[in-house]
């Protein structure tokens, strides 16, 4: 018997079952016109699909995969059972500063890796969004975790539902092409994630005076790799600037049109396990004040800097 | 008005342009109450679920009108937002000054948040009344709506309190692509304030485009 509501979507609510595992159990109308036996079939296949040992290899013990079918009284498919997992939504981070960016970066390559193993499965994402992906800290470094495996797209299912549209393809906001789940779109969604996590919530398109955010995808002007002088007011420069070089160059291939092929799941995780990024952004960073041995009140942590730069940007 | 946070990189803002005249504190039936009572009660409850929504910076301004328009809350983020109650007054309906009134704010504070670079969802403007208008401060206000509608510049919810008489003044602001949303007294059957309000914070917090038409097909 489910117990208390952890979460509801426009989709489903989860609920708690145990200390380790919760259910998600489906809306009516998402379960209406013939849609509850592709569900229940394709909940059917990603459970047995987990099993095998292609996912192991794959390194996709980070997807949070069905672990059991629920029916209602009537004996009729209304959800599953799947691990519990205690984490943030990353889009709740990615404006908190208490998430560093060397943090950011390990989700950012662990997101690529898991991208990287359902493509080599011949699945994909479907409906890749930051309300979709978990982030846990514990003393051994982050972990992000994929959630919603109902909607990754599996061979001979229908299309996935409608995606969350801020991470679609351009070219599907611009209305001049149909959305359709995919590797392209995965790694469309996977640079803009990354964009998000490393800059800390900006859209790659927003910029002085654009309009909605799907004009300004559908427009694909990158404002940071084109022209400084129209970048959102705030941070975001300083941080893009603060980028290692490779890394600007990939997210510049992906926002940027002709700007050679866009970069795959593979490319990013093979950069993304190999830079080194300073522990902060730049525009956190402050020079530590001396302050002589015997009247020092404090010591200067990491933890306590970064309070002090809030507290002194929240009071001017 | 608040400035830009580095905090928010989408910002939603919201006019609400609300009918205060006398009739406004009658219900249809006596039996029930006073819709000006139950919007007050929605409208809180509207803005405490808005302050939840983390995706985007929901903004809120609050316009009321009778023969005079009154700003009764500038652009203010949801999080620190309380609307006063609002009780009636005068004796006329001013619709097309209220709703003129409002689209110059909403133009206004679109251009600001755009100047800053911050990505700005297509604006709400919620207009409730429950008359037909019997006087105008502000002519040429349904021309300039409805090429900002036909822009996809604003998203225009009708409201009609009652049915009746505002019914088909608002249906002729829409246009074709829209019918007003119908609202009655609670506890009568009808869709209330609170159930509209609370269909309204779930669009945007689910980020997706809100189809008019859902509000009262969910109610039936």
């Amino acid at each position: 018997m489910p117990g208390q509501v952890l979460g509801r979507g426009g989709e489903a609510k989860v609920c708690a079952v145990s200390l380790s595992r919760v259910a998600k159990l489906h809306h009516a109308r998402v379960l209406a016109d013939g849609k509850r036996a592709v569900l229940q079939l394709k909940v059917s296949k990603l459970r047995a699909l987990s099993a095998t040992t292609a996912v192991t290899q794959a390194g996709l013990a980070n997807v949070v995969w069905p672990e059991a079918s629920l029916f209602d009284d009537h004996g009729h498919f209304c959800g599953y059972v799947m691990r519990r997992v205690d984490g943030k939504t990353l889009h709740s981070i990615l404006g908190d500063h208490a998430w560093n960016l060397r943090e950011r970066v390990s989700i950012a390559s662990q997101l690529a890796r898991t991208f990287q193993g359902l493509h080599a499965l011949g699945l994909a994402v479907g409906d890749p969004s930051a309300n979709n992906v978990l982030v846990a800290r514990s003393p051994g470094g982050v972990t992000a975790y994929v959630i919603d495996a109902d909607s990754f797209q599996l061979p001979c299912f229908p299309p996935c539902r409608l995606a969350s549209p801020r991470y679609q393809l351009p070219k599907v906001q611009a209305r001049k092409a149909p959305f359709a789940p995919g590797r392209e779109a995965d790694e469309h969604a996977l640079a803009f994630l990354s964009f998000e996590l490393l800059l800390g919530g900006i859209s790659p398109y927003a910029h002085k005076n654009g309009e909605s955010p799907q004009e300004n995808a559908a427009k694909e002007f990158f404002a940071l790799a084109v022209q400084d002088s129209l970048v959102t007011d705030g941070p975001w420069l300083v941080r893009w600037q603060a980028l290692p070089q490779q890394l600007r160059d990939l997210f510049t291939r992906a926002f940027v049109p002709s700007c050679g092929p866009k970069p795959t799941a593979s490319e990013w995780v093979a950069l993304l396990s190999s830079i080194s990024v300073p522990s902060l952004w730049p525009d956190l960073q402050v020079k530590v004040p001396v302050v002589p041995a015997a009247t020092a009140a404090y010591s200067t942590t990491p933890r306590r800097l970064i309070d002090r730069v809030l507290f002194w940007r929240n009071s001017a | 008005m608040t400035s830009v946070s580095n905090t928010h990189t989408v910002y939603q803002p919201i006019a609400i342009v609300l009918d205060v005249s006398p009739s406004m504190a009658t219900a249809n039936d006596p039996a029930f109450r006073a819709p000006i009572v139950d919007l007050n009660d929605a409208l809180g409850c509207f803005v405490r679920d808005l302050s939840t929504i983390t995706h985007c910076a929901v903004e809120c301004m609050l316009i009321t009108f009778a023969e005079d328009v009154v700003v009764e809350c500038d652009f203010e983020l949801a999080s620190s937002l309380k609307f006063p109650n609002c009780s009636t007054r005068g004796s006329g309906t001013n619709l097309g000054g209220a709703i003129g009134r409002a689209l110059d704010e909403v133009q206004a504070r679109r251009d600001y948040l755009r100047q800053t670079g911050v990505e700005v969802n297509q604006p709400w403007l919620l207009t409730i009344t429950d008359g037909q208008p019997n006087t105008n401060s502000c002519p040429g206000f349904d021309t300039r709506l409805a090429a900002l509608i036909a822009n996809r510049k604003c998203l225009f919810i009708p409201i009609a309190v009652g049915g009746c008489a505002a019914f088909p003044v608002l249906e002729q602001l829409c246009g074709a692509a829209s019918k007003p949303v119908v609202v009655g007294s609670s506890g009568a059957g009808n869709l209330t304030f609170t159930e509209l309000f609370s269909f309204l914070s779930q669009s945007i917090a689910s980020g997706q485009v809100m189809n008019l038409a859902d509000i009262q097909q969910s109610h039936e």
